[in-house]
């Protein structure tokens, strides 16, 4: 069975290492990373992705745009989006889930939080996550 | 629920689905009761009561799914979650020697893990009396950029090197912050960080929070003292790299550093 793969979207190194550092406790995956999303798209072309993680406020192509694009094209309308936002940002989160993200968690991320929230949103689909014990 | 076989989920999420189908049953339960059989004539207005009824159980039961992600943590993924955020503070704090580097990285640090949203790092001037802004975030206008250490809380701070929590507030202001901690490289105080006020939805600090702060200044003294001798090094008109090896030169035997430290 092939291993799950995240793509995280995250433009801050410090996000993007506690993110990938909390999604390690899924056995057997594969973390991916891009710094915006203009990055994101281009490795999807290349990589098959199970979950995509991204940041809303990002330079050179922001995650609401990323969402819009995913949405719009059949091979990512149904891909798990999770969207990481600052809390203040109601608006963001507000119009990433109507764009279609599937959740969304708050900064500060609270590993434990993050990872509850990606297996709930992995568990909707017809394969289950596999937590490492 | 269906013969189709399931695979292992989080337990907090087994446990939501027990939850649902304890309320399902509950459902069924209610649609046998007599009260809710249909009566002869008036078959509709009950199959509409029960039809009600299923919808608002499944509306609880679907609320109940979207707070459970909300429940806290367990005291084991709080404290995953502090050693995740030491890991990642320490690892981002020392992966450079850059001074703007290593500032721009405790900034983020104080914003995606601590949850700061307005706060100051604030160094000693050499002659120990005054406190300089070294760098802040926030809404203008911007904090004074020179304090005495004889001044508030942040003062305190920096005499005693005894970190200041507000235990009710998440809001403060310049003068009132809500928490303010010592920046130290060994035991002497070299500045501090003070958090006039944390994200919305922090609501305040933690236990965890307090000990990742502390933690947090110690580290980021290290890294600026070091960001500080890099740079000097850096002044003397050598090169990127020329700069790290006269630093490590110290460290070599034959010049008298490890042969010292072997003793």
């Amino acid at each position: 069975m092939e291993p799950l793969t995240f793509l995280v979207v995250e433009d801050s190194p410090t996000m993007r290492q506690l993110v990938t550092f909390a999604l390690r406790r899924f056995a057997d995956c594969r973390i991916l990373e891009a710094t915006d999303g203009a990055d994101a798209l281009r490795k999807l072309g290349r990589e098959r992705v199970d979950v995509l993680l991204t940041d809303i406020n990002m330079p050179v192509m922001d995650g609401l745009k990323l969402i819009g694009i995913l949405r719009a094209q059949e091979a990512t309308r149904s891909l798990p989006i999770v969207i990481i936002t600052t809390e203040g940002a109601e608006e963001d989160r507000r119009r990433g889930l109507a764009l279609g993200a599937n959740a969304h968690v708050a900064k500060p991320v609270e590993p434990s939080q993050l990872v509850r929230t990606v297996a709930e949103v992995l568990a909707a689909r017809p394969e289950a996550p596999r937590l490492s014990t | 629920m269906s013969g189709r076989r399931r695979p292992p989920l989080p337990a907090d999420l087994e446990a939501v689905l027990t939850a649902l189908d304890t309320a399902r049953a509950a459902a069924a339960r209610l649609a046998r009761r007599s009260d809710l059989v249909p009566e002869p004539g008036n078959g509709g207005d009950r199959e509409a009561v029960l039809a009600s009824r299923l919808r608002d159980l499944e509306e609880e039961n679907e609320a109940l799914r979207r707070r459970a992600p909300l429940r806290s943590a367990t005291p084991a993924e709080a404290q995953t979650d502090l050693l995740a955020g030491l890991y990642v503070a320490t690892s981002q704090l020392h992966r450079t020697l850059r001074p703007d580097e290593v500032v721009s990285a405790l900034k983020e640090i104080l914003i995606n893990l601590i949850g700061a949203e307005i706060f100051q790092i604030l160094l000693f001037e050499p002659r120990r009396t005054h406190l300089r802004l070294a760098a802040n975030q926030g809404p203008h206008p911007p904090p004074p950029r020179r304090q005495a250490v004889s001044d508030g809380i942040v003062g305190v701070v920096a005499r005693t090197g005894i970190p200041f929590f507000d235990p009710e507030r998440a809001q403060g202001d310049h003068n009132n912050p809500c928490a303010c901690v010592p920046i130290r490289v060994d035991a002497q105080i070299v500045g501090v960080i003070q958090v006039e006020r944390l994200l919305p939805h922090k609501g305040r600090l933690t236990a965890a929070d307090h000990e990742l702060f502390t933690v947090l200044a110690e580290h980021a003294g290290l890294a600026l003292a070091a960001a500080g001798l890099y740079r000097r090094f850096l002044g003397e008109g050598r090169q990127d790299g020329e700069a790290l090896e006269t630093l490590f030169d110290p460290l070599l035997e034959g010049n008298g550093g490890a042969q010292a430290w072997n003793r």
